[in-house]
């Protein structure tokens, strides 16, 4: 239940690489990584999800939050996933039309 | 039949227990691992559902996960001590309400039947249906 996350630049954008559960208990953690980003300045975010084991709807409520935050700045947020456990979670809940999803790191900052 | 109880504090530290053992008695009744990562993610809302309501209203009160396992189906039951997926008890705080509403989509989506009952005292049940 342990989750980890990895930041790192590419170009301009700052890479969000999470591992292991994102749920109700550890959501906040990832939360907070991705205030701090935007409070530093960093607008242009990819949230890399290809190590998630789990997302539930708290954690979809963190990157929606962080999309409203870097939108209000003209800023991005994009995903990484292939996995299709996760993906059916962000189109169950309709969020597929509302993050770009790309299926790798290199496409989502080219994107 | 198989039952098996499950109780935990309301603290959202646990919620990762009960996913981790309802996997677990899932695999053990057969279901395909599709069905398995189904059952994880509705049980794991109805709990976080129950748990966060529960930290508001009656943190001391634990919430209960209630297993049945039948012939031609698996039933869960999520005890909390108020609505274990209404917004309208936590709208209070600011994305919660959003969230709760992604939480109801994924519950309606990932099991054959959600309902919720009344219970003496105020308390709820989320049951959760999946027919074998």
């Amino acid at each position: 239940m342990e989750l980890g996350i990895d930041v790192s630049k590419v170009d301009s954008h700052a890479v969000v690489s999470v591992s292991g559960e994102i749920d109700v208990y550890t959501a906040p953690k990832l939360r907070e990584k991705l205030i701090e980003l935007v409070s530093e300045g960093t607008y242009d975010v990819v949230v890399d999800l290809e190590k998630v084991d789990f997302l539930d709807s708290t954690g979809l409520g963190v990157l929606v939050g962080a999309l409203k935050r870097v939108k209000a700045h003209d800023g991005g947020l994009a995903l990484v996933c292939t996995q299709d456990k996760i993906l059916k979670i962000f189109k169950i809940t309709g969020l597929t039309k509302v993050f770009p999803i790309y299926s790798s790191v290199d496409e989502a900052t080219s994107g | 039949m198989t039952e098996v109880e499950i109780e935990i504090p309301s603290r959202s530290v646990y919620v990762g227990v009960v996913r981790l053992a309802l996997a677990a008695l899932a695999r053990s009744a057969g279901l395909s691992e599709e069905s398995v990562d189904d059952l994880k993610i509705a049980v794991g809302e109805a709990c976080a559902n129950a748990v966060i309501v529960n930290e508001e209203t009656a943190p001391d009160v634990p919430v209960k996960v209630l297993w049945t396992h039948e012939d031609s189906r698996v039933v869960v039951e999520v005890q909390g001590a108020g609505h274990p997926y209404d917004s309208s008890e936590v709208e209070s705080e600011v994305g919660l309400a959003a969230r709760m509403e992604m939480s109801v989509a994924l519950l309606e989506s990932l099991v054959d039947s959600c309902e919720v009952t009344d219970r003496p005292g105020g308390a709820r049940t989320a049951r959760l249906t999946v027919n074998l």
